[in-house]
């Protein structure tokens, strides 16, 4: 018998002839049209379908009232542990506290804009444990950052993390070596990423087959950066509290 | 079908797609329902009743092929003076014996030569038939079967409109039919409508035996019968008839038909088994075959081993702590045993019975005080032995070894092969004549590798034959001889081997799509002699042309004067179809050549068989041994009379009618599952699919006894108590039967007490019975009662004190020995 | 029928040009619900036995569902009508005939990954494990998934799950190992009676409208396909790659009746809304902290 040629490593492999198959294997998958039931000499299809017969046999069905019974659930409900919704809740607060930085910045509050960047870093980096905590395969986190994929919120989400975190670290970082405007810049950036970060949280639920969800797509996103711009600034009011900014100061109000 | 033969089943639904119509009669609607084109639930073990007014209305309507009835059956046979039918004697025929419980056949016979093809003879078969039937009425179908008359009329209709020369009808059966105390006359019932409507020995018709293992045709071919020798050679009995090899011969041979070569058969068997010991001076070595003295069938064994009459057995590929009848009581037997060998894949119940089976859980049996000493040998599985199988068609297939056996598991051929030669070995000196048999069977088959497995081709060649002379493989059993200069293990089988080469190996499918290509003659060999339709002669008319183009077979070719066709015809190739016999003609020269059925003496169809039937030469509906009803076709005759009964305390039969037990119950199998449980009870990806013995019952019965789908319920009988889960389904439906209703509940019979998925057997509920032919059981068709919750007590404690009591002493020389190492 | 679109990450290993669209069509209508293909798709991708239970009205399905370890799952509907007791005594020995067309009344279905041209699973996936094939079936690389479990919800058909214990997720690859030796995959070769049928896209879904027009000529009025053959706006998932004939509604099979990639449905406007909300807490939350210091300093 002829094993089967080369293995995924081997340059063979992707170069593998299209004659170099296994025993048993036929050119054209032609072990599949060896069929019984139909075939010249069954009546199993014999009939034309009229033009629009099949797409109308499947709107009546299809669109007819429910039947009664119904078997089995319809979707998998997410797998998800408590450790998602928390992710969710830091990486939504961290961006609400690096918008409390910018907002901080620009009304000219630099010193509190400094510890609402620190908020924002702190908490932020909660969210890579909580995340990687949740997965099935915890080593292979960096597999998000394998590719680049517009389309799956997932990934652009864990993107924007990664750019947050790393914009959040490096604006603390300046603030720390004492170069300000360095900070404040990487401070607005960082709060650029975070209104993905804070929002596309929604979105990743409402691209999901779960019906509540997916039916509230216009709604979701909205919803969770608002309360992650409510959790970012109380959170940072917390900071400021506990770092002895003035209760009268208007970063406090 | 679908769920025990899924893939036969694809060509029922082909055939469906070719516009057959399919239809269903089954206590129980299975998967096979779901794909028929009609389900007809009937009452478990009333089929004779139902098929009897299926006879009727044919005979009534004059349904039937005339021209097939009246030259291919004894239809027009006139029947002995003496014969008295059910009709005349209140249910029994003429020639019981109610002493014995035996029927005297003699009465039965033919007036001898006399005919009338008129058919109108009040004597002649069909007007035997049609008085027999008379009382098979609609109304009687619905009272005994529970089946309206418009289902009835359905079938009838069925049948008659695709029979005929343009169309043929077939039965498909299985155990349905066999596993009852009248069993082999409900496929009588289904052959003489078959020969009625002239649907045998043409193609799409005949009466399928769906059969069960996967060589289990072949078991009955080269059979593990008790009463049968290779190539159905009747077993020799201790009678003076069988008391020498003449004597043999000429109480077996028939004067007319095929079976005239009868001494050629046998004589030729014993050459492949003795060898050259074998002379004709020593009667080929007949006087030391063993013979048989009675029944000892499994169930007769089984009770004899329970009476302490059996010392030691070999169970090879079997699993009767299961899969037996009454299986608490075959269970007991194996413990009063002194040896036990058990061959398997696995360590099955039969094996660990004595340390896990339910009586030792439930405290009815100790470990310590059964004594038989049990041998587990590990057994080679089919992909690791090249062997054959021969399927329900006959057809015999090679397969070679895929992988080698794992650790010490051997093949069954290793382990026999080794253990003669061993055997042999003690007896190698021995002198005495009794001893002959074993010294002198020619046993010297290769062995092959390391393992020393013998060489299982030279098996097949033997069994094939050849010429003593010249060692040359013989091509066909017409080649054999009654002089000892052939040896074959088993005339049908001949053939096989033909010009050396295994056909059996042959994977030749043909042109599926010339002519004919369907019979397709180079896949595998099918006995006899590669022919795929036996008594294939009647596909074409008494003047040897087929029937009608679309169901051609095999004809007679005027020109070159001989028979030819799509398959091998069953018939001798020169006989013309205007062949009559010399009045002193005998042997194949008695069979005109208009007689296709050239196994009988007559060469004709038997719609009434004057002799080969133990329970009357024809079917008459008995109930099952235990039936809630009384039987309403004969009422002074409730069950079979003839049937082993096996009467005794441990073996209790449950009344007919018995309040006690309304319920009826019946037996079944899984698709998911094989048998006693030993293969598939221990594979994962199959128990997750059936995970649990369970019972079907309809919604009636469970909302009356308060059982709830998915929770436990217990079924009762006087054998036993077994629980189950409870799937309660409509696809059960509760029978109006004789003005009451009748509710039905299945069981599959898969479960066991070892292995990962246990569960309690269907089989301990049983009682055993043999029908009268072939000593099945009546597993299909059993009362019992069901009730909510899951099983209090011992589950066969019903027995424990009628078996301990009939527990024989053990004699001194047997007692456990306290150092195993110190025994000799 | 639209075709799989092209998508970021897929094996192209056959030189000669793309390889047609391979998929199932599954007809329910031959099937003899024996549960080979379930079992032999366990057996070719060694997937463990994950167990199964006797449920009340669970017919003979005893493994419920498709999941991490379930690849082929075969589905048992019950759905025959309740019967009177027959009547007693028989005063009318009119028996109720038993029904002629028993097909609808046990419904068996072998259910699999649809292999959607717009597929939930793939377009959630953030690590690439999803891919399209050059068969463009969707197939799932368990040396690259990290279990992330964003596809489970994201499929439309409740067909990827994760694996609790292995941690990765798991669904039918259409046997992409066999049909790269130009093997039909192991459910289908398994199937006794041909119920599933593996072959190009194209033919299949010519074969099974003509199964379709064949069903309502013998006056089985209630066939369709599910997943094949629609018009544009009814499509499922821009057209399944393994499609199915049904005879009764989808939800009797536990099927909806409507579906598309929810990712494809949702991503843009729930991101523009998202994006849209999120901008505008930032300006409120800068607007609100610049008004606030300057009242605070006005004071
Ligand atoms: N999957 C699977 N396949 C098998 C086997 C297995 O264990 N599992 N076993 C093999 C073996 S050994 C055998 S012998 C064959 C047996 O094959 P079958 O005979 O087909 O198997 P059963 O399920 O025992 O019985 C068939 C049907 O008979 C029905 N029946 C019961 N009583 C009656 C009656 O009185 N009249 C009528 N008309 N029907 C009745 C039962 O409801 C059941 O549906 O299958 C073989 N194939
Ligand atoms: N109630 C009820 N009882 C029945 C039936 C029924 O329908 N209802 N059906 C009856 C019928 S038809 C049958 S055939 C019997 C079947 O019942 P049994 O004859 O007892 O057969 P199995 O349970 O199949 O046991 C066969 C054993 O052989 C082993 N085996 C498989 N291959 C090999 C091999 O190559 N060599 C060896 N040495 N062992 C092997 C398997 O592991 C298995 O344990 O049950 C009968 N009992
Ligand atoms: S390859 Fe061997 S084990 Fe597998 S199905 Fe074929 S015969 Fe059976
Ligand atoms: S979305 Fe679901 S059905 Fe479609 S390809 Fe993905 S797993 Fe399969
Ligand atoms: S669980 Fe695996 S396959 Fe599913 S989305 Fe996550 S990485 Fe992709
Ligand atoms: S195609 Fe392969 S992986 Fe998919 S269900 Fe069939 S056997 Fe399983
Ligand atoms: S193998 Fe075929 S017939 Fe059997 S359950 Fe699966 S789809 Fe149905
Ligand atoms: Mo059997």
């Amino acid at each position: 018998m002829t094993p089967a040629v080369g293995a995924p490593a081997s340059p063979d492999w992707a170069a593998r002839p299209p004659e170099a198959r296994v025993a048993g294997s036929a050119a054209a998958f032609a072990d599949a049209r060896g069929a019984v039931t139909y075939g010249d000499d069954t009546d199993y299809a014999r009939a034309e379908p009229r033009p629009g017969q099949v797409a109308a046999a499947a709107r009546r069905a299809r669109g007819g009232p429910r039947p009664g019974p119904v078997d089995g659930p319809f979707i998998h409900g997410p797998v998800w542990s408590w450790a998602v919704p928390a992710y969710f809740w830091a990486g939504g607060a961290a961006s609400g506290a690096a918008f409390m930085a910018v907002a901080c910045d620009t009304a000219g509050h630099h010193a509190e804009a400094v510890i609402a960047r620190r908020v924002a870093l702190g908490v932020v980096a909660l969210a890579p444990p909580l995340l990687i905590g949740d997965l099935g395969r915890r080593a292979r986190f960096l597999n998000v950052l394998r590719v680049f994929k517009p389309r799956s919120p997932m990934n652009l989400g864990s993107w924007a993390l990664t750019a947050f975190g790393l914009g959040a670290a490096g604006a603390v970082g300046a603030d720390l070596a004492g170069r300000p405007r360095a900070g404040r810049r990487l401070g607005a950036a960082t709060a650029a990423v975070g209104t993905y970060l804070g929002s596309y949280t929604g979105v990743l639920l409402a691209s999901t087959a779960v019906p509540v969800w997916s039916r509230s797509r216009g709604a979701l996103g909205p919803l969770f950066v608002t309360t992650a711009t409510g959790t970012g600034a109380a959170a940072t009011r917390l900071a400021f509290a506990a770092s002895g900014v003035a209760p009268e100061h208007p970063a406090r109000r | 079908m679908a769920e025990a033969h899924p893939v036969g089943f694809r060509w029922v639904m082909k055939a469906k797609e070719r516009g057959a119509e399919v239809i269903h009669i089954d206590p129980r609607f299975s998967r096979t329902s779901r794909l028929a084109d009609r389900h007809i639930p009937i009452r478990a073990g009333s089929d004779t009743a139902f098929l009897g007014a299926v006879i009727r209305e044919v005979l009534e309507r004059r349904a039937y092929f005339h021209e097939y009835v009246v030259h291919y059956t004894n239809a027009a046979q006139l029947v002995s003076e003496d014969f008295r039918d059910t009709e005349d004697l209140d249910g029994v025929f003429s020639g019981l014996d109610p002493r014995t419980g035996r029927y005297d056949p003699s009465s039965w016979a033919y007036a001898a030569g006399e005919r009338d093809e008129t058919l109108e003879h009040p004597r002649c078969v069909l007007q035997v038939l049609r008085r027999h039937f008379a009382r098979y009425t609609p109304e009687m179908v619905e009272r005994i079967c529970g089946v309206s008359r418009t289902d009835l009329a359905y079938v009838v209709d069925a049948i008659v409109a695709n029979s005929g020369r343009e169309r043929t009808t077939s039965f498909c059966y299985a155990l349905g039919w066999t596993q009852h105390a009248s069993g082999a006359q409900m496929i009588r019932a289904a052959a003489i409508l078959q020969l009625l409507m002239g649907n045998v020995g043409r193609p799409g018709g005949g009466i399928m035996a769906l059969r069960g293992h996967a060589s289990i045709q072949g078991s009955t071919d080269i059979p593990t019968l008790y009463d049968s020798l290779p190539g159905y050679l009747p077993m020799p009995h201790a009678g003076a008839d069988h008391a020498t090899l003449a004597a043999y011969n000429g109480a077996s041979r028939a004067r007319d038909g095929w079976w005239s070569n009868f001494d050629r058969y046998s004589v030729s068997l014993l050459k492949a088994w003795f060898g050259d010991a074998a002379t004709p001076e020593n009667d080929f070595g007949f006087g030391h075959l063993p013979r048989i003295s009675g029944n000892h069938s499994h169930f007769a064994t089984s009770l004899r081993a329970l009476d302490g009459g059996v010392d030691g057995l070999f169970v090879m590929g079997q699993n009767p702590a299961v899969a037996s009848q009454h299986a608490g009581l075959q269970r007991r037997s194996l413990a009063h045993l002194k040896w036990l060998v058990v061959r398997d894949l696995a360590e099955i119940e039969t094996a660990t019975f004595w340390r896990d089976g339910p009586e030792v859980r439930d405290g009815e049996l100790r470990t310590e005080d059964i004594r038989t000493e049990v041998f587990l040998m590990p057994a080679a599985s089919h992909v690791e032995k090249p062997g054959s199988f021969t399927n329900t068609n006959r057809m015999v297939q090679f397969r070679d070894k895929a992988l080698d056996p794992p650790g010490d598991a051997r093949s069954e051929l290793w382990f026999v092969h080794h253990l003669f030669k061993r055997v042999r070995a003690h007896y190698a000196a021995s002198t005495r004549a009794r001893d002959w048999p074993i010294v002198n069977l020619r046993w010297d088959y290769p062995e092959r590798g390391a393992a020393r497995e013998p060489d299982v081709e030279a098996v097949l060649r033997e069994i094939n034959g050849y010429d003593v002379a010249t060692g040359r493989v013989l091509d066909s059993f017409t080649d054999l001889q009654d002089d000892g200069s052939t040896a074959s293990g088993c005339w049908i089988y001949t053939g096989v081997f033909a010009g050396g080469v295994n056909r059996a190996r042959s994977r030749d499918p043909g042109d599926l799509d010339a002519p004919g290509g369907w019979v397709s003659p180079g896949w595998g060999f099918t006995w006899p002699a590669n022919r795929h339709v036996i008594y294939n002669r009647a596909s074409a008319d008494p003047e040897g042309r087929p029937w009608s183009e679309r169901k051609a077979l095999v004809w007679w070719d005027e020109e070159r004067q001989a028979w030819t066709g799509l398959d091998v015809p069953d018939f001798p190739l020169d006989k013309a179809p205007g062949y009559r016999p010399p009045a002193d003609a005998s042997g194949m020269a008695a069979i005109a050549g208009d007689r296709p059925f050239i196994l009988t003496a007559d060469g004709l169809g038997w719609l009434y068989a004057p002799t080969g039937l133990h329970d009357g030469p024809l079917p008459a509906h008995y109930e099952p041994i235990e039936s809630p009803v009384h039987n309403a076709l004969y009422p002074s005759q409730a069950s079979n009379p003839v049937a082993t009964r096996w009467s005794r305390p441990d073996n209790p039969a449950q009344a007919t009618g018995d309040p006690r037990f309304p319920v009826v119950a019946t037996t079944f199998r899984l698709t998911e599952h094989h048998t006693g449980g030993g293969m598939s009870r221990r594979l994962p990806w199959l128990v997750e699919l059936q995970p649990v013995m369970f019972a079907e019952l309809d919604p009636v019965l469970a909302a009356d006894r308060g059982i709830e789908d998915g929770g436990w319920l217990t079924i009762v009988t006087e054998r036993a108590q077994i629980e189950a889960r409870a799937r309660v389904t409509e696809r059960l439906r509760p029978l109006r039967v004789d003005g009451r209703v009748v509710h039905q509940i299945g069981l599959p019979y898969h479960w066991g007490f070892a292995g990962p998925s246990t569960g309690d057997s269907a089989n301990d509920l049983g009682v055993i019975t043999g029908e009268p032919n072939v000593s099945i059981q009546e597993s299909k068709a059993f009362t019992c009662d069901v009730r909510a919750g899951r099983r209090h007590g011992a589950t066969t404690a019903a027995l424990s004190t009628v078996v301990e009591r009939a527990m024989v002493k053990p004699s001194e020389d047997d007692l456990p020995v306290e150092n195993p190492e110190e025994r000799p | 029928m639209s075709s799989a679109a092209p998508t970021e990450i897929a094996i192209h290993r056959h030189p000669g040009g793309a390889p047609p669209r391979m998929g199932f069509f599954t007809d329910t209508t031959v099937c003899i619900g024996c549960k080979a293909c379930e079992v032999a798709c366990k057996q070719w991708n060694d997937l463990p036995a994950d167990g199964g239970e006797l449920r009340a009205g669970g017919s003979y399905d005893s493994t419920y569902d498709l999941g991490a370890n379930t690849w082929r799952h075969v589905r048992f509907v019950e759905l025959l009508e309740p019967q009177p007791l027959p009547s007693i005594p028989a005063a009318s020995l009119d028996l109720v005939a038993a029904a002629a067309v028993p097909g609808d009344q046990w419904l068996f279905m072998s259910d699999v990954c649809r292999h959607c041209t717009n597929a939930g699973c793939l377009d959630a996936c953030p690590t690439g494990a999803l891919i399209r094939t050059e068969h463009q079936t969707v197939v799932l690389q368990p040396d690259v998934c990290n279990g992330c479990g964003y596809c489970v919800p994201a499929c439309p058909f409740g067909v990827v799950a994760r694996d609790e214990d292995d941690g990765r997720a798991g669904k039918c690859t259409l046997c992409y190992d066999r049909l790269e030796d130009g093997m039909e995959p192991a459910c289908a070769k398994a199937c006794p009676t041909d119920s599933i049928r593996f072959g190009e896209h194209a033919e299949l879904v010519e074969l099974a409208s003509r199964r379709v027009a064949e069903l309502h000529a013998r006056g089985i009025e209630g066939a369709y396909l599910y997943g094949a053959g629609d018009d544009p706006e009814l499509e499922l998932a821009g057209g399944l790659g393994a499609f199915f004939l049904l005879t009764q509604p989808p939800e009797r099979f536990g099927l909806p009746a409507h579906a598309d990639s929810p990712v494809q449905q949702n991503v843009v406007p729930a991101t523009a809304a998202a994006l849209g909300a999120a901008a505008a807490w930032l300006g409120t939350a800068i607007a609100v902290t610049v008004a606030a210091s300057r009242w605070g300093r006005g004071r």
